[in-house]
């Protein structure tokens, strides 16, 4: 009983960890990726703000740490970009993992603190689950280590050897407490969120509906969905429902197999919400990654189970085939794949033994026999995830062309395997010799690896309170705790950039729609738009306009705010410049006059028409002038928007 | 039939060029990572120690005033990216820590990068301290970036021999190690360009120094007289050497310079020519750094002339090592596996097959020694501590160590190795140690000993590589050599545009990325030290700093303001110090005069006394003019005033001191 609830707890299967880091990986690389659009504008001199400045207005406060400050141009900030992707590509493939997970770990944080008007509630939660995943074996599956590991372990050398499948289990995992501060961490985002949704438009089930009205951070499927009031109040009950159920499924020990599958299903459910409907960075594409960390050992095992048996007979004497042969067999984790060697004396009836000296032979479950690209269209529909891709091969011209690219590897694979030093022409068989002993672990390892583990707990239980440390004025959950008082807590948590609060949509959304549109008039009287190339959207009308990512979004609702009109000169000079269309280093006309609209209309209630006055006051200028405009006032002037500036767009 | 033997002709020269100046010995290029990593570790040191004043947000330039007004085009430093103190003290660790990867080669071409990297950003943080030797730094640890400096004397190769031969018996610890790679050289430009640089630095710094203080002999006495530079010992000397004694120095510089030159590219007797060569770069050097501050110039071009060593002196030294010392047979305890671990590291430190193995058998102890000398009978079998220092002995370079360490030094290895032994089970299972194979029958013992066993012969290890990884390999070695050729092509364009006496229709305007390539690493090319005269005045920064209780007080001294520079013997500045000083002065650093200002103006926020505050300042420049030949005493004493400060709003209250009146502000040189 109690060891398992310590493996309920305190165990993350490695195949879910292996899965979750592919999710992670490729998280930041689309939060990078998403970055990389405004590089010039975030993350050079040419930008918002200048690395002197942003230093400048952090010597008093400190706590911020990035080594994107060190770079200037944009061509600096190219490279930085170029090395950040590397690290995050090693990382999703599971290349040297524990280090690259270090590594990303670090350049998402220092990421985050190159611009610290930006730090959004996504980039809070990746940092969070990214904090406990290093100390996690990450790449003890689905990863090149474990691939190169595997291969390393065992070498096989004959179809016996390929067909016993008891390889040491690496799914066994030693408990640790950064398993479970993961655990608890995906499953308290969605609660402490739903505790604090707890404004009139979450209980009337119009939340949502508020939200998507919010232009600056609505995605294009949002905004067509905002006005379905139908599908969106019983959505918003859903979504509420949902976040409050995480945390109670994934620690209940009993009936573990379908209380997980429903936490998956319902961090699902809020990741895909978050992702398709709104743009709000990492924050969507994390909770999904979060979901695989929760698949348990029995879904895996469940999933692994024999489905569709096939027989594969394969050139016991080429190298490339029995490299092949292993490869298949480390990724066939169904077990589906029996190899049989080409030079058995007695071949399965209804294979011909000329035929296997020319190409691989796969008798299907119905025993027929398939050859070349048929072979391999059925190897793929016994593998995980590869049924697809064997369904195309078999189609009649794709199979033609795979024959003809298979014939010419087959034809010419005693000389590949040579070359790949691999062997041809009667490969020696295993000897005792070369069977690596099976030493049992040293108790001096053992002594360092549970050293290791002792630090590795303490540094985590000290990242989690770190975590929850700043959420805890904002978090109903942990406010007990007093965390918020320990002043190393507090600053560790600045440093880690781990400052937005958790609650979502908290209270509830706001009912004013709220967008930065900037007005800059050229030498010749020409008004545009220098965010968007565009005409101003002064009404507010065009939500397409006002879509400018999380990055944008996040700066324009921080930089409005007096406590941060030490950033706004800089902002000033980056709009003279010409703003956005002049990142791409285009010319653009010179820009005499400008004003950076911080503009507020009221979202109508749902079914009801527009109404109301757009507010506005300009954010450059330091007087916090506030003028309102009725909507569709007939007097207003209409911007001019010359031709050739539609190119800048 | 002659454009054939012309082209033949070319070859061979190109040939035998290669092979003079192209090649690397993966021993030499061991040591000198090894000395190139230790004095970057201790250059680091010497940076580190300043770090409040010149590398963090307390001092005298900020990060986001140097990244606000950087000193050049291509300014990066990773440095750059840490404010406070505490986060310079973590940065200074971190490049430390490389260094030191570096030096004992733990993955020795990473840390080579990553030390390239840290030693730029280091030059970059505070280009106004930079001079030759900091060039020098970027040069030698830029070109052995792209050497195997891990392939000898290094955690790499141990563990990569460690790996590819694993001993299980201890008749297999008995032949040498016989990888290929242990002593296959590496072709390539990188190597030619460690050369033709040393060549490059001798030969700028011969020519440029055409001046009439180095024909006549004067340039010692001038030197030894620049205060802000000299050490106590060239105090020493210019008040009691004469002036022909100077004058002869002098000279002797221009020869020894010139003479370095020859036998560095001397292409017949190496054997001698190279080592006559690094003597004198050690004498020359290791004079100018022991009475000179000149950072790390001396000492870099010293570490440097350990790439002078070539595959024909390892061989001398091995043939040497193995005529004078005779072989020593190790005994292991033949049930042992922490004997047989004992004997494969020992096997690894052998290079020279000085040390031949054999099984102990009845005994407690871990190993005994005999050393067989010719009359090999009555060599008595060493135990404890002479079992050590005989084993010692026996290693490369172990002669030294026993020669300098006193027989005492040993006493406590052999306790440790008793206790090992008495407790070997235990140790095995703890470590998990396997049990050695059996030894042959034949194998002799201590108590029998006829003569040196017979070697086993082992099968040589078989071609690690694929056919396809081989050749993927020589591409990338041609693609490295592709952007080697690129690198050498852009130095020496550099060369042309930046040395005087290259002839000015020569120069030519560089291209962005060229100047990009060589900007960011700073690999410039102007040498000519002291050249063509040395600077015959002497100066130094001081503080009149008034504080806010009627003190007068220099902030960089602590004490009195002294502003009277002909007394000085020697200012004992360092040299991060003194160039700081001495490039602040010029009117193209006047920007940084402004976070120079507000770090004096924010003194007492770092001596935490509130009545260090200072309400007003000037900053002069002291200058005179070193004595003439025959002369001890500096002439022209002038004082000029860099900047004159006072608190804006201050006004004395009671019987508080008044400010002095300000200074007039000028230039002290563009």
């Amino acid at each position: 009983m109690l060891t398992k609830l310590r493996d309920h707890f305190l165990r993350i299967d490695a195949r879910s960890l292996g899965l979750y880091r592919i999710g992670l990986g490729a998280t930041l690389l689309v939060d990078l990726f998403a970055r990389w659009r405004w590089l010039v504008a975030f993350y050079s001199n040419d930008g918002v703000l200048p690395n002197h400045h942003h230093l400048f207005q952090l010597r008093e406060v400190g706590e911020i740490w990035s080594i994107y400050h060190a770079f200037s141009s944009a061509d600096e900030a190219t490279t930085a970009f170029i090395l950040t992707g590397l690290a995050y590509a090693c990382f999703f493939i599971g290349w040297h993992t524990r280090v690259f997970a270090v590594v990303s770990a670090v350049l998402f944080v220092a990421l985050e603190g190159r611009n610290s008007l930006t730090g959004d509630i996504g980039s809070s939660i990746t940092i969070a689950l990214l904090a406990p995943s290093i100390f996690l074996p990450l790449g003890a599956r689905f990863s090149i280590d474990s691939l190169a590991a595997s291969l390393g372990a065992r070498d096989e050398r004959t179809a016996e050897d390929l067909n016993d499948r008891t390889l040491p289990a690496l799914v066994s995992l030693r408990p640790s407490l950064a398993a479970l501060t993961l655990v608890i961490t995906i499953g308290l985002v969605p609660l402490s969120a739903a505790l604090l949704q707890n404004g009139a438009t979450w209980q009337s089930g119009d939340a949502l509906y508020y939200a998507l009205h919010t232009d600056r951070w609505t995605s294009a499927i949002g905004v067509w969905l905002r006005e379905r009031n139908s599908v969106l109040r019983p959505w918003t009950t859903i979504f509420r429902v949902a976040e409050l159920a995480v945390l109670p499924l994934v620690l209940m020990p009993v009936v573990r197999l379908y209380a997980r599958a429903i936490a998956i299903a319902c961090l699902a459910f809020i990741g895909l919400t978050l992702t398709l409907l709104f743009d709000l960075g990492a924050l969507g594409p994390c909770l999904l990654a979060g979901s695989a960390a929760l698949i348990p050992s029995e879904a895996w095992d469940r999933a692994c189970r024999r489905t569709r048996p096939i027989r594969l007979l394969y050139d016991d004497d080429c190298g490339m085939c029995l490299w092949l042969a292993r490869l298949l067999k480390r990724l066939d984790c169904r077990h589906n794949v029996t190899f049989v060697p080409s030079s058995l004396e007695e071949l399965p009836a209804g294979v011909d033994r000329a035929a296997t000296e020319i190409t691989m032979i796969v008798l299907d479950p119905a025993g027929r026999a398939h050859t070349d690209a048929g072979a391999l269209a059925q190897v793929f529909r016994s593998l995980p995830l590869t049924t697809p891709l064997g369904i195309v091969i078999a189609l009649p011209l794709v199979r033609s062309v795979v024959r003809a690219a298979y014939y010419r590897v087959a034809s010419n694979r005693m000389r590949i395997s040579e070359a790949c030093g691999l062997g041809s022409c009667g490969l020696a068989a295993r000897s005792v010799a070369d069977v690596p002993d099976r030493a049992p672990t040293p108790p001096a390892t053992r002594l360092a690896r549970s050293i290791v583990l002792a630090l590795e707990s303490g540094i985590v239980f000290f990242l989690f309170l770190v975590l929850l440390a700043p959420s805890e004025s904002m978090n109903p959950v942990t406010a007990p705790l007093h965390l918020r008082d320990k002043a190393v807590l507090a600053s560790a948590a600045r440093w880690a950039r781990f400052t937005a609060p958790w609650g979502l949509f908290a209270p509830e959304p706001p009912r004013v729609n709220e967008a930065l549109v900037v007005e800059a008039e050229t030498r010749d009287g020409t008004i545009y738009d220098v965010l968007s190339g565009k005409a101003p959207d002064l009404d507010l009308r065009d939500p397409a306009q006002h879509r400018l990512g999380t990055l944008w979004s996040t700066y324009a609702a921080s930089v409005r705010n007096d406590e941060h009109s030490a950033y706004r000169p800089e902002l000033r000079r980056y709009l003279m410049r010409g703003g956005v269309p002049s990142d791409s280093g285009k010319p653009v006309p010179n820009i005499s006059r400008i004003k950076a609209w911080w503009l507020g209309a009221p979202i109508p209630a749902p079914g009801q028409a527009r109404t109301g006055e757009v507010t506005r006051s300009d954010i450059l200028d330091g007087s916090a002038l506030r003028t309102t405009t009725p909507l569709d006032d007939p007097s207003r002037v209409r911007p001019r928007l010359k031709p050739d500036l539609r190119q800048l767009r | 039939m002659a454009a054939l033997a012309i082209a033949a002709r070319a070859r061979k020269v190109a040939r035998s060029l290669r092979d003079l100046y192209g090649v690397a010995d993966p021993r030499t290029l061991g040591l000198a990572r090894i000395v190139a990593g230790l004095l970057l570790a201790a250059n680091c040191i010497r940076h580190w120690s300043v770090a409040r004043l010149y590398y963090s947000n307390e001092g005298v330039l900020t990060n986001h005033f140097h990244l606000f007004r950087p000193s050049g085009d291509f300014n990066f430093s990773l440095f750059h990216a840490f404010s406070s103190l505490p986060e310079v003290h973590i940065a200074f660790a971190l490049a430390l820590a490389c260094h030191l990867l570096f030096a004992i080669g733990y993955r020795a071409r990473l840390f080579a990068v990553l030390s390239s990297v840290w030693v730029a950003s280091l030059d970059n943080r505070l280009v106004m301290v930079e001079n030759g030797g900091y060039v020098v730094v970027n040069l030698l640890i830029f070109w052995l970036c792209f050497l195997p400096t891990g392939q000898r004397f290094s955690v790499d190769s141990l563990m990569r021999s460690w790996r590819e031969r694993r001993e299980t018996s201890i008749a297999e610890l008995d032949p040498p190690l016989s990888f290929p790679w242990l002593t296959e050289p590496r072709v390539s430009l990188a190597a030619f360009a460690l050369i033709a640089n040393l060549v490059v630095i001798y030969t700028l710094n011969i020519v440029n120094k055409y001046g009439d203080t180095w024909r006549i002999g004067a340039t010692a006495h001038y030197v030894l007289h620049l205060d802000r530079m000299v050490t106590g010992l060239a105090v020493f000397l210019r008040e009691t050497l004469p002036y022909p004694a100077t004058q002869l120095a002098t000279w002797l510089v221009l020869v020894t310079e010139a003479l370095i030159l020859v036998t560095i590219v001397w292409p017949r007797r190496r054997l001698f020519a190279r080592p006559v060569a690094m003597a004198l770069m050690l004498l020359l050097h290791g004079g100018f750094g022991v009475m000179m501050r000149l950072g790390p110039f001396s000492w870099f071009l010293i570490g440097w002339s350990t790439l002078l060593i070539t595959r024909e002196h390892w061989e001398a030294l091995a043939r040497r090592h193995r005529a004078r010392t005779p072989v020593t047979l190790v005994f292991l305890l033949e049930t042992s596996g922490l004997a047989l671990a004992i004997g494969r590291v020992l096997r690894r430190l052998d290079t020279t097959g000085s040390l031949r193995f054999a099984p102990l058998i009845g005994t407690d102890d871990l190993l005994a020694a005999r050393v067989m000398s010719d009359d090999a009978q009555a060599a008595e079998p060493l135990v404890g501590r002479t079992a050590i220092r005989a084993i010692v002995r026996a290693l490369p370079g172990g002669a030294i160590f026993t020669r300098a360490l006193p027989a005492l030094m040993f006493i406590p290895i052999a306790a440790l190795l008793r206790v090992l032994g008495r407790h070997r089970a235990a140790c095995e299972r703890f470590f998990g140690l396997a049990i050695p194979k059996a030894t042959l029958p034949t194998l002799p013992t201590l108590a029998t000993l006829p003569t040196l066993p017979t070697l086993v012969t082992l099968p040589s290890p078989a071609p690690s590589r694929s056919r396809v990884t081989e050749t993927a390999m020589t591409w990338l070695g041609r693609g490295r050599e592709v952007v080697l050729g690129g690198l050498l092509l852009s130095s020496l364009s550099q060369l042309i545009n930046e040395n005087k006496s290259i002839p000015k229709v020569l120069h030519h305007k560089q291209p962005k990325f060229v100047r990009a390539i060589l900007g960011y690493p700073r690999l410039f090319q102007g040498w000519g030290m002291f050249s063509p005269n040395p600077v015959r005045q002497d100066g130094i920064v001081a503080i009149d700093g008034f504080t806010i209780d009627g003190r007068r007080v220099d902030p960089f001294t602590g004490a009195a303001p002294d502003l009277n520079l002909a007394d000085a013997r020697g200012l004992g500045l360092g040299q991060i110090e003194q160039d700081y000083f001495n490039r602040i002065r010029l009117d193209r650093n006047r920007a940084y005069h402004k976070p120079l200002t507000e770090y004096l103006a924010h003194w007492h926020l770092r001596t935490g006394n509130p009545a260090d505050q200072l309400v007003a300042f000037d900053v002069y420049w002291l200058e005179d003019d070193c004595p003439p030949p025959g002369s001890l005493t500096p002439a022209n004493h002038k004082t000029v005033c860099l900047i004159s400060w006072r608190k804006p709003g201050y006004r004395p209250k009671g019987d508080e001191p008044r400010p002095p009146a300000k200074c007039k502000e000028t230039s002290a040189g563009k």
